[in-house]
């Protein structure tokens, strides 16, 4: 593949133009935001269709990262403007753009300022986009930090009640990560020989750049990167951002902030942390394995202990995340595509059951679990799909949930280190499997409560699904159920980018 | 008397004209930090140029004196201007402010304006 | 044939595809009953067909090989298959669940006609079909976990069809959670054979583990985990708790899946992974083997359900515990052995009731989904499951009341009907096996001839004891009837495949045996054994005739009066032996004590201390420096003066400045 297509470049920088003339056009037709935001986004999506096309030849996906641009940006520094994507950020990038696709529409019914919203939705994405597809630290960095702020202000503006004390969290928990982040960067560019923030450079010369720091040195700078990535993945103990953020913020945010945002915590945990550590990430294995296992664990206890809606699948989501961490401690294939795909799956199933929410909220402004029930009498073909979400959730066959699933214990199980730490992990792995025990649990409970039972008279007047949510929720199914039925579908990109990955370790894989 | 019969007789180097400026200079320190009257502290703050403005003029005549014929012993004196002009000029401000201040608190006690705490 | 035998894996295929269309309709038209129908008895018939061909090419064609694989995905080097294999336990089992979902469905077309979301009901029949038939041509372990996953969800779909109906919703949940508690160890028992023999399929799992590449101890362990996954789908104790709740279900789907199809299916599993579970030849403690804890959960559970279902007065309730004791009976069966000692050592164990396992589940699928099915008659007809207030129903239903009759008959071990046959079977099987199970499950037939007759008394025999008019009462009409009357064909003869008198050629060992191990299955069996038929006869007499004396037209024994002298018994048995609520509090007052502890706990200190705190310590940090801020210029100044004379101090005082 040759480099500057710029078809990559077209795909980042799209949404940002739209919200530039968002700030340009003044419109006083109504929709006319939502329908910029749409087509851009839509415009987005079909680009990454066309990049996931061309990204296979033969048929074939190859490894290693494709699509590079390359300009100068401040050579000085030797900082450049590098993008590429390979197995582990394509689907990324797919799935974001999939996600604020779908979060136009799903926030076809934001009348306030929708001329701001939208601007910030596409800015936003321009960001999450830059993040998976970034090549170089400090563009990395760049584009980390200009997802954050759109972000704010959507969580801050047009958020629940208590939106200010969300968005407020959110933003310096975050902050606090990236300057962890930063620092991490830094020493990454003053220790590289030529400096350099180039990430194909680094991951080449990665021996030559360990050999240049003490082994303490080497394990803060690790720790600094990995609680970075670690508090949006969010892994708990820094996870208590998250269900406020989700509780505040608008459906269409939740979507994004859950399918996509968290994503980038992992993303460069297998970026970053595994790419350029990856002695220290073996060595963590069990460390990550047992954290993983808290997060299922613990995030599960937690959703079952809520009555708010939101807030189950908020905790429900730190329980899934908590897959991946698992997955990533495997050091196999099975175990890190299963944490790859968990990451797509997640995207796509917790986005899923966050439109529901947004569904029911819009309908009886509230999510509070014990006032619902019944609803599938006046909502039959919402609970209907809400009942595939959720079996799609806790890992039903045929749908994603549980191709990841399977692979990530199977994977985690069988994982590739050695000595005790084999056994411990394995141990660790079958403790966390009754994560899929307490999962059906508070999932199948919430769909009860929420959908079944009799209808209370306050309920009466509800309306179905409409079309607008019916077209978000039938294409996020399409793609849970085509992984579920044949996940050599996308397998087939992650795999040659995560034996890649598990190619660097010396003596491992 | 001339200027080398002078040297002989008070011997005067660059280090006394730095000494006289210092003490100058923490005359007008202290009359910055300790009076009360804003008047006194404009009055401390000129101490204070003129003690720096000592200090060029004597660099000036002791560092470099074979330069003067291109002007070069002449940078001293030039900057000592300078601040004598910008001194002028911020007396005039100061005493500007001070007159207006006085004007709205009827005082011209620093102790009293401190309006810009916490 | 040769297309059939090429697309063995079109059998599941019907069924899905029905179910995808009837979902894909049912979005845009809920009313579409007649378009659902239609569609789930074509997929469903089409089914039927495919799998009766496969069974005629197992019977005349055996070498012919049906299976195949499809790649699912490839990790690393390694590729996950999806791959199907069909032998002749599998055959069967294909036309088994074909058949019965076939009539069940008809079945459903009157019973449930008055109600709303036909639709649904038949795509999640469909689904089940499709799920429970994916379960029985998996030839790997994947396949067989997904087809298992996915009786749990079809069946949560099926048993929580009542949305409206709270305890509909309960019992779904309750059913599917318990399953996956089952799952949790089935997984974990792949997982550790995956890792072992870095293979899924049957074939390759198996040979690598008789070929010792799995240490024993780790063997038996994962054996064990593995029958965690049938302990919660064939409702063994203590994972039973599920079935009786789930009658909360269309009763046409208790007939479906909790007679015939989903409860079969961890039988079903044991025996496919029989070679697994013979391999492990290592005793979990003692002398005691997985073998031996299958049989022992089995007795276990045939004896305690019985118990139950001897006092339980809702029709579908005793049906329902009679399915876990029947199913209890299979498990004892498959867990019967004989070992192989060579040297003092055990080098092989012979599973000895394989056949009579598989064989009672055969013929338990029959009469139990017909029982079910007549007890959807009777409750279409006096809209009760009370069984206390039927009665005499016999006049009013006379082709349930003889169908039931024969059902009841069957599965008391009446002679020659199908069910005296396969018990006998069992009971050779364990008297084989010199088991002291045998006198446990002698003594929970007794109790079954006399539940089951008990049943049958209270609701045929004798006057009408509920509150309707004798013209309300309505005999179901011929979509009811019709697959009443088929299933009682087999319920009754279906036994005669494998009766000691059975020509071999013909007899129901000769197609499905045990065909693993290295002495292979030949070594036995006796055929005829007079103790055992006298047993079960015996058996069969006493239960009955006990339920004759208190039950019939003319009691001569008071149940009212045995029950009370009886109490405790009684209260306990009726009350399930409290395992329910025992149950009940773990999950509601230990686990949400638990959950509620960790919310507490992330709220509060994660939270609230750690979080929030630390916003709260900077806060507080600034509140108290900002006092420094006094507003005073002069103040300033004095603190960079003293800054400065510290800087200078700092840097030419010789002292310090060694130190820094």
């Amino acid at each position: 593949m040759e480099n500057n297509t710029f078809l990559l470049s077209a795909i980042i920088f799209l949404p940002m133009l739209g919200a530039l003339l968002c700030g340009v056009i003044k419109s006083d037709k109504p929709y006319f935001y939502h329908w910029l935001a749409a087509g851009f986004t839509g415009a987005t999506f079909a680009l990454t269709l066309i990049l996931g096309g061309r990204y296979t030849a033969n048929g074939v996906a190859k490894p290693g990262f494709q699509f590079i641009d390359v300009l100068p940006w401040m050579p000085q520094f030797n900082i450049q403007y590098q993008v590429g994507v390979d197995g582990l950020s394509l689907p990324m990038v797919f799935l974001t753009s999939l996600i604020v696709f779908l979060a136009v529409f799903v926030s076809w019914k934001t009348k306030e300022r929708s001329r701001l919203y939208f601007a910030m939705l596409m800015l936003m994405e321009t960001g999450v986009l830059g993040v998976f597809t970034s090549l170089d630290l400090f563009l990395f960095f760049v584009m980390w930090e200009l997802e954050l702020i759109p972000m704010y202000l959507l969580i801050g503006m047009w958020g629940g009640p208590r939106r200010q004390y969300a968005a407020i969290k959110f933003i310096l928990y975050t902050m606090l990560a990236s300057a962890l982040m930063l620092i991490a960067f830094l020493v990454i560019y003053f220790l590289s020989e030529p400096h350099t923030f180039d990430l194909i450079v680094l991951l080449q010369s990665q021996d030559s750049l360990l050999a240049g720091m003490s082994r303490p040195f080497q394990i803060t700078i690790f720790l600094a990167l990995f609680t970075c990535f670690a508090v949006k993945l969010p892994m708990v103990p820094f996870h208590t951002w998250l269900p406020d953020a989700h509780v505040e913020a608008p459906t269409a945010i939740s979507v994004i902030l859950a399918g996509v945002l968290l994503k980038m915590g992992a993303y460069g945990i297998i970026r970053f942390n595994l790419g350029l550590f990856p002695d220290f990430m073996q060595w963590a294995s069990l460390g990550l394995a047992v954290l993983g296992m808290i997060n299922i664990i613990y995030g599960a206890l937690l959703a079952l202990a809520q009555t708010d809606m939101k807030r189950v699948i908020a905790y429900s989501s730190v329980s899934h995340m908590g897959f991946v961490l698992l997955g990533l401690a495997a050091w196999n294939e099975l175990g890190l595509n299963g944490a790859i795909l968990q990451m797509f799956t997640h995207g796509t199933i917790t986005a899923l059951l966050f439109i529901f929410v947004g569904v029911v909220y819009d309908r009886t402004h509230t999510r509070d679990m014990t006032e619902l029930g019944g609803l599938s009498a006046r909502m039959p073909l919402a609970s209907a799909l809400f009942v595939i979400a959720a079996l799609a959730s806790i890992g039903a066959p045929g749908m994603s949930g549980f191709v990841s699933e399977f692979l990530i214990f199977t994977g985690t199980y069988g994982n590739a280190l050695t000595g005790l730490n084999h056994f411990l992990i394995q141990g660790v792995t079958i403790v966390a499997a009754t994560g899929i025990i307490l999962g059906a649990g508070y999932t199948l409970w919430m769909t009860r409560r929420v959908f079944f039972g009799p209808l209370s008279e306050r309920w009466s007047e509800l309306s179905d699904i409409n079309s607008v949510e019916l077209f978000s929720v039938v294409i996020l199914l399409l793609f849970v159920f085509a992984i579920g039925f044949y996940p050599a579908l996308l397998l087939d990109y992650i795999n040659p980018a995560s034996m890649q990955l598990l190619s660097h370790v010396p003596g491992g894989g | 008397m001339n200027n080398e019969l002078l040297a002989q007789v008070v011997n005067i180097s660059v280090q006394h004209y730095l000494v006289a400026a210092a003490i100058l200079f923490c005359i007008g320190l202290y009359g910055v930090t300790a009076s009360r009257n804003l008047i006194k502290v404009l009055m401390s703050i000129e101490l204070i140029l003129n003690a720096v403005n000592l200090n060029f003029i004597a660099f000036s005549k002791y560092i470099n004196p074979e330069a003067a014929g291109a002007g070069g012993a002449l940078t001293g004196q030039m900057v000592a201007i300078f601040v004598i002009t910008v001194a002028a000029a911020e007396a005039g401000v100061g005493l500007a402010i001070a007159l207006s201040i006085f004007k709205h608190f009827k005082t011209m006690d620093i102790d009293k304006l401190h309006l810009m705490k916490w | 044939m040769d297309l059939i035998s090429q697309n063995a894996w079109l059998v599941a295929c019907f069924p899905l595809l029905a179910a995808l269309l009837i979902f894909c309709v049912a979005a845009f038209n809920r009313e579409a009953n007649k378009m659902a129908i239609t569609l789930s008895l074509v997929g469903t018939g089409f089914s039927f067909v495919w799998a009766l061909a496969l069974l005629v090419l197992r019977l005349t064609q055996p070498e012919r090989l049906l299976n195949g694989s499809v790649r699912w995905l490839t990790a690393g080097t390694q590729q996950l298959d999806i791959s199907w294999a069909i032998d002749n336990l599998s055959s069967m089992m294909l036309v088994v669940v074909t058949f019965v979902s076939l009539l069940v469905q008809i079945y459903s077309i009157e019973y449930m006609a008055q109600d709303k979301g036909i639709p649904r009901y038949y795509g999640a029949l469909s689904l089940f079909t499709f799920s429970m038939l994916l379960l029985v041509l998996a030839d790997n372990l994947l396949v067989l976990y997904a087809g298992w996953e996915l009786v749990g969800v079809s069946s949560y779909l099926l048993i929580g069809f009542y949305t409206a109906k709270p305890e509909a919703g309960i019992a779904a949940k309750k059913a599917f959670i318990v399953n996956r508690i089952g799952d949790f160890g089935f997984l974990i028992g792949i997982m550790i054979l995956f890792y072992m023999t870095q293979s899924l399929g049957f074939v390759d799992v198996s040979q690598a583990v008789i070929a010792g590449k799995v240490p024993g101890v780790t063997l038996a362990i994962a054996a064990l985990l593995l029958f965690f996954g049938p302990m919660g789908k064939s409702a063994q104790f203590p994972l039973h708790v599920w079935l009786p709740d789930a009658m909360e279900g269309p009763t046409p789907v208790s007939a479906l899946i909790h007679a015939a199809t989903m409860v079969a299916a961890g039988v079903y599993m044991v025996a496919k992974l029989m070679p697994i579970f013979a391999a492990a030849t290592t005793p979990l403690f003692g002398s005691f083997l997985v073998l031996d804890f299958i049989a022992v959960i089995g007795g276990v559970t045939a004896i305690l359900a019985a118990a139950i279902a001897v006092t339980q007065i809702d029709i579908k309730r005793v049906l329902a515990y009679s399915t876990v004791s029947q199913l209890g009976f299979m498990m004892m069966a498959l867990g019967m052995y004989q070992p192989v000692i060579e040297n003092g050592i055990l080098v092989e164990i012979i599973p000895l009731g394989y056949t009579a396992g598989i064989f009672h589940l055969f013929t338990h699928a029959f009469f139990k989904a017909m029982l079910f099915l007549c007890s959807g008659a009777v409750i279409h007809a006096v809209h009760t499951n009370d069984m206390t207030q039927m009665g005499g129903l016999r006049k009013f239903l006379p082709v349930t009341a003889w169908t039931c009759l024969i059902g009841t008959a069957s599965i008391s071990g009446f002679p020659f009907l199908a069910g005296f046959w396969s018990k006998d079977e069992l009971l050779l099987a364990m008297w084989e096996a010199h088991s002291p199970l045998f006198w446990l499950a002698a003594i929970a037939a007794v109790l079954t001839a006399f539940y089951m007759f008990r049943l049958y008394f209270m609701t045929f025999a004798g006057e009408y004891r509920g509150s309707l008019a004798p013209e309300d009462i309505h005999a179901p009409g011929w979509a009811m009837r019709l697959p009443l009357i088929i299933l009682a064909v087999p319920s009754a003869l279906a036994g005669f495949l494998g009766t000691p008198f059975t020509p071999e050629q013909w007899h129901f060992k000769n197609f499905i045996h045990y065909s693993g191990g290295h002495h292979g299955a030949a070594a036995h069996h006796a055929g005829f054994n007079g103790v055992v038929l006298g047993v079960s006869l015996t058996v069969f007499f006493v239960g009955a005739g006990l339920a004759w004396a208190m039950y019939s037209a003319k009691p001569m024994l008071d149940p009212k009066a045995l029950a009370s002298k009886f109490k405790p018994l009684h209260a306990a048995s009726f009350n399930r032996f409290y395992i329910d609520d025992l149950y009940d509090f773990g999950v509601r007052v230990l686990l949400m004590s638990v959950a509620k502890i960790a919310y507490f706990i992330d709220k509060y200190i994660i939270d609230g201390m750690l979080v929030n705190g630390l916003g709260l310590f900077t806060i507080a940090g600034s509140e108290t420096l900002r006092y420094s801020q006094s507003g005073r210029i002069q103040h300033y100044l004095l603190f960079v003066i003293m800054m400065v004379v510290a800087l200078i101090l700092l840097f030419f005082w010789a002292p310090l400045g060694k130190v820094i």
